[in-house]
C-alpha cells in the first residue's frame, strides 16, 4: 500500500500528548492503521468502539488500550460506526435488566399512587395505643379548649350506654367519652378511641336515642381507626414522630374540616346501626337528628366556628336517611338509651340545662 | 492574549447549540420524573458528555468518560454512610423525647447533637467538593490522557472548613482571602496526565472589588427592604382590626398575600438582583484566578468584562422568568458556553514530557456532593 494511500487520520495514543498523522486503509471486518514510520496494525471492528459521533469527525477507541484514540476526520460512513459499539453502551442483557428495573419502579409508583389508601387502612391499626391515645387526647384537649363537662352522674351515665354500645368482643380501642362545654352541635372522633361529645349536642337532642345514635356513629369511625388513617394520610409521618407537647391545633384543624370520604360515612353508619341494634336502640333517634334543622349557636372560638356542627360535617345524605329509615322501621324491642335519670345527668352535666329540650320529635 | 489556531479560530471553541440541548434537557427531565429521579444520574452524565464533546482546544475535542452507573453508585454509597447516620442523630432528640428518656439525657442529647453534626457537616461539604472534583478530573481527557485531582480529600476539607469559619467570624469580609486559598488548594492538586497544575492567586487585589459587591448588596436589597418595610407592615398590621370590630381596613384576602406578594419578592432579590450585585466580584475573581493558573507552560485568561457578565445574568433571568421556568434547563449549557467562549489559553504544552496520568480513578462519584446538592454542571 502506498503511503498517501487511504483515509487520513489522527492517532493518540493515550500513552503521549503526541497526535500521529495515520492512514486508515479497510480491511475484512476491520481498518488497518498505517503509521509515517511505515508500520501498521490491523484492528477489527470487534476491537474497536465509537467514542464520539460529532458532525466533523469520528473518534474510535479501543476495548483493549482504554485509553487510546484515533480521531478520523471527515467521518467514517454510516455504515461502518454503525458496525461499531458505542462506548459506555451497556451489553444487551443489562439494558433488558436496566429496562426491567424502570418498569417495576414505574409500576410500584402508580401501584403507590392508586392504591395507597388501602396501605394506609392496613398501617392505621398498627400505630401503637401509646401513640394515637396521647395524640387524640391532646387534640380533643385542643378542641375542647380545656373546657370540659363532668359530673360524677353523668360520667355513669355515658358508661352505661356505652356498656349498651358494645359490639361483640369489646371496642377496637378502648373509649373514652368526654363532654366539651362549647354550644355548637357536635361530635368527634379522634386517635386513640378518644370521643367528644359537645353541650350543644346534648342539648339539641330532643331524647337519648338521638345522642346514642351520634354515640354510635362516632364509635364507628373509632372501631374502624379512621381518624388515625386520616391524620397518617394527610399528616405523614410527621405526627408520630412530632414531641407531643407541641400545640397541636393544626392537626385538630386536619381532623375536622377534612371530610371523611362517603366510604367511611358509611363504614361508620354501618357499625353504628349494628351495634344500636344490638343495644337494642332504635335508630329512629339518628334520623330525627338529622331531619330536624339545628341551628349554629355563636361560640367565640374561631376553631369551633369551623367545627360547624354535626349534622353540616355529616351531610343526610339520601341514601343515608333511607338507610336509617329503613332500620328504624325494622326495629323491634327497643328501649330508650338512658333511662328518664341518667339522661336528666347526661343533660345537666354542664350545669342547669340553657333552653328547655324543643318538642318530642 | 490568546493565540489563535490556523483559521482564526480561538484556541478553545464551544460549538454547541442551545436548541438539541434542551430537546434532550426536556427528554432527560421527563424519564427522571417517571423514574422518580433516578435517571438524573445518567441525565448529568449525558450533559457532561455532550458539553465536553463539543468543547476543542487547539482543534481536539475534550472528552467526558463518566458514566451514570458511577454517579448513582456514589450516590447510594453516600447515602448509607453519611446521610443516614446524620439524619438518624438528627432526630436523636425527638426519638430520646418519645421514649421519655431522662430530663438529663434529653438535654445533653439536644447539645451534643449539634455540637457533633454542625462540623461534621462543615467537614463533609468540603471532602464532598474535593471528591467530586476528583470524579469530574479522573474522567475528563484530552488527546487521550485523562486529568485527575491528587492529594488528601480531608486536608481540602479542614481548609474548607477553617475558610468557612473565617467568612462567618468576619462577616464576609474574609472572602476573598478565604476563596483565593481554596482556589490554590483545589488547583495545586489538579493534574494533566503527569502535568500538575500551579496556582497561586493573590487575595489582596480581589479585597477593592469584593468590597463594591457587598456595598452593591446592601444598596440594592436593604435600602428598598427598609423602605418598604413600614407599608408591609401596615398592611398586614390593618387585616388584623376588622376582628376586633375596629377599621374596616384592608380586605383580608389582600392582607392574606402580602406573606406571598413578600416571599415572591425575597426569592426575585434572591435569585435575581442578588447576583448583579455581586459581578464586579466574581468578574474579578474569576479573571484573577485564571491569569494566576498555570499547567505547565500554558497559561489562562478569563476574559469577560462586567458589562459581558451582566447581559449573562441577566439573560438567565430573563430566559427563566419569560418561559416560566422552563428555561432553566438551559442554564448549565448558558453557563459552560459562558465560560468556554470567555476562556482564553497561550503557551502549548510540552508534548515530549506529558506522560498518561498513573492516577487510579475513583470507581464511583460524587454521592456526598450530590447528597448535599452542591449544584454545578
Amino acid at each position: 500500500m502506498a503511503a498517501s494511500d487511504g483515509q487520513p487520520a489522527v492517532l493518540m495514543d493515550g500513552v503521549t500528548l503526541e497526535r500521529q498523522p495515520v492512514r486508515l486503509h479497510p480491511m475484512k471486518g476491520g481498518i488497518v492503521v498505517a503509521r509515517p514510520d511505515g508500520g501498521s496494525e490491523r484492528l477489527r471492528f470487534e476491537t474497536l468502539e465509537l467514542v464520539s459521533d460529532l458532525p466533523d469527525r469520528t473518534i474510535l477507541g479501543r476495548a483493549d488500550l482504554p485509553d487510546w484514540r484515533l480521531s478520523v476526520a471527515p467521518p467514517l460512513p454510516i455504515r461502518q460506526r454503525r458496525r461499531l459499539r458505542r462506548s459506555g453502551q451497556p451489553s444487551p442483557s443489562r439494558r433488558l435488566a436496566r429496562a426491567t428495573i424502570i418498569l417495576l419502579m414505574v409500576g410500584t409508583g402508580a401501584l403507590l399512587w392508586l392504591r395507597g389508601g388501602m396501605l394506609l387502612e392496613r398501617a392505621a391499626p398498627h400505630v401503637p395505643l401509646s401513640v394515637t391515645v396521647p395524640l387524640g387526647e391532646a387534640i380533643v384537649e385542643q378542641v375542647a379548649g380545656g373546657r370540659f363537662c363532668a359530673t360524677p352522674e353523668a360520667e355513669a351515665a355515658l358508661a352505661r350506654l356505652l356498656a349498651r354500645l358494645q359490639p361483640e368482643g369489646g371496642h377496637a380501642e378502648p373509649v373514652v367519652v368526654r363532654i366539651a362545654d362549647l354550644g355548637v352541635a357536635n361530635a368527634l372522633a379522634a386517635p386513640g378511641g378518644q370521643v367528644l361529645l359537645t353541650r350543644g349536642l346534648i342539648e339539641a337532642a330532643s331524647g337519648p336515642d338521638e345522642v346514642a345514635g351520634v354515640l354510635a356513629h362516632e364509635l364507628g369511625h373509632v372501631e374502624h381507626r379512621h381518624a388515625t388513617e386520616l391524620l397518617l394520610r394527610n399528616a405523614g409521618m410527621a405526627i408520630l414522630l412530632s414531641s407531643l407537647n407541641s400545640n397541636l391545633a393544626n392537626f385538630a384543624d386536619t381532623l375536622l374540616q377534612t371530610a371523611m370520604s362517603r366510604e367511611k360515612e358509611r363504614e361508620a353508619d354501618a357499625y353504628a346501626l349494628a351495634i344500636l341494634a344490638r343495644a337494642g336502640i332504635s335508630p329512629a333517634g339518628l334520623v330525627a337528628f338529622f331531619t330536624r334543622a339545628t341551628t349554629e349557636s355563636a361560640d367565640a372560638s374561631p376553631l369551633v366556628r369551623r367545627l360547624g356542627n354535626w349534622v353540616s360535617t355529616h351531610p343526610p345524605a339520601p341514601e343515608r336517611l333511607a338507610t336509617f329509615r329503613a332500620a328504624a322501621a325494622r326495629a323491634r324491642g327497643t328501649t330508650p338509651a338512658l333511662s328518664a335519670s341518667d339522661w336528666q345527668a347526661l343533660r345537666s352535666a354542664c350545669g342547669p340545662p340553657l333552653q328547655d329540650p324543643p318538642a318530642g320529635s | 492574549m490568546s493565540a489563535s489556531g490556523a483559521e482564526g479560530e480561538p484556541r478553545v471553541h464551544f460549538a454547541g447549540r442551545a436548541g438539541p440541548f434542551l430537546l434532550m434537557q426536556l427528554w432527560r427531565a421527563f424519564l427522571s420524573v417517571i423514574t422518580l429521579g433516578i435517571h438524573r444520574f445518567w441525565w448529568k452524565t449525558a450533559n457532561r458528555r455532550r458539553l465536553w464533546e463539543e468543547t476543542t482546544i487547539d482543534g481536539d475535542p475534550l472528552e467526558y468518560r463518566g458514566r451514570g452507573i458511577e454517579l448513582f453508585k456514589g450516590f447510594v454509597i453516600a447515602f448509607l454512610l453519611v446521610f443516614l447516620p446524620l439524619g438518624a442523630l438528627a432526630q436523636l432528640p425527638q426519638l430520646l423525647q418519645l421514649s421519655g428518656a431522662s430530663e438529663e439525657a434529653l438535654v445533653s442529647a439536644a447539645l451534643l447533637v449539634p455540637l457533633v453534626l454542625l462540623p461534621a457537616i462543615g467537614l463533609l461539604l468540603g471532602y464532598a467538593v474535593w471528591r467530586a472534583r476528583r470524579y469530574l478530573l479522573s474522567r475528563t481527557a484530552w488527546r487521550g490522557i485523562r486529568a485527575g485531582l491528587e492529594g488528601s480529600g480531608w486536608r481540602y476539607a479542614r481548609l474548607n472548613f477553617a475558610m468557612l469559619a473565617l467568612k462567618a467570624v468576619t462577616l464576609g469580609l474574609a472572602t476573598p482571602y478565604a476563596d483565593a486559598r481554596r482556589w490554590n488548594a483545589l488547583w495545586n492538586d489538579a493534574r494533566f496526565g503527569t502535568e500538575a497544575f500551579r496556582a497561586k492567586l493573590n487575595w489582596g487585589p480581589l479585597f477593592k472589588p469584593w468590597l463594591i459587591s457587598l456595598g452593591l448588596a446592601v444598596a440594592l436589597v436593604l435600602v428598598p427592604l427598609l423602605l418598604a418595610l413600614p407599608t408591609l407592615m401596615g398592611v398586614m398590621g390593618a387585616a388584623e382590626l376588622p376582628a376586633a370590630g375596629r377599621v374596616p381596613a384592608v380586605a383580608p384576602w389582600l392582607a392574606m398575600l402580602v406573606p406571598f406578594i413578600g416571599f415572591a419578592v425575597f426569592l426575585g432579590v434572591v435569585t435575581l438582583i442578588l447576583p448583579l450585585a455581586f459581578v464586579p466580584w466574581r468578574a474579578a475573581f474569576l479573571s484573577a484566578a485564571a491569569g494566576a493558573t498555570r499547567l505547565g507552560d500554558v497559561g489562562f485568561a478569563f476574559a469577560a468584562t462586567r458589562s459581558q457578565w451582566l447581559r449573562y445574568l441577566l439573560g438567565n433571568a430573563a430566559l427563566v422568568i419569560l418561559t416560566l421556568g422552563v428555561g432553566a434547563l438551559l442554564l448549565p449549557w448558558r453557563q459552560w458556553a459562558f465560560w468556554i467562549t470567555h476562556l482564553r489559553i497561550e503557551g502549548v504544552l510540552d508534548e515530549g514530557r506529558i506522560r498518561q496520568s498513573q492516577l487510579a480513578a475513583p470507581s464511583h462519584g460524587e454521592g456526598l456532593a450530590e447528597g448535599f446538592d452542591l449544584g454545578g454542571i
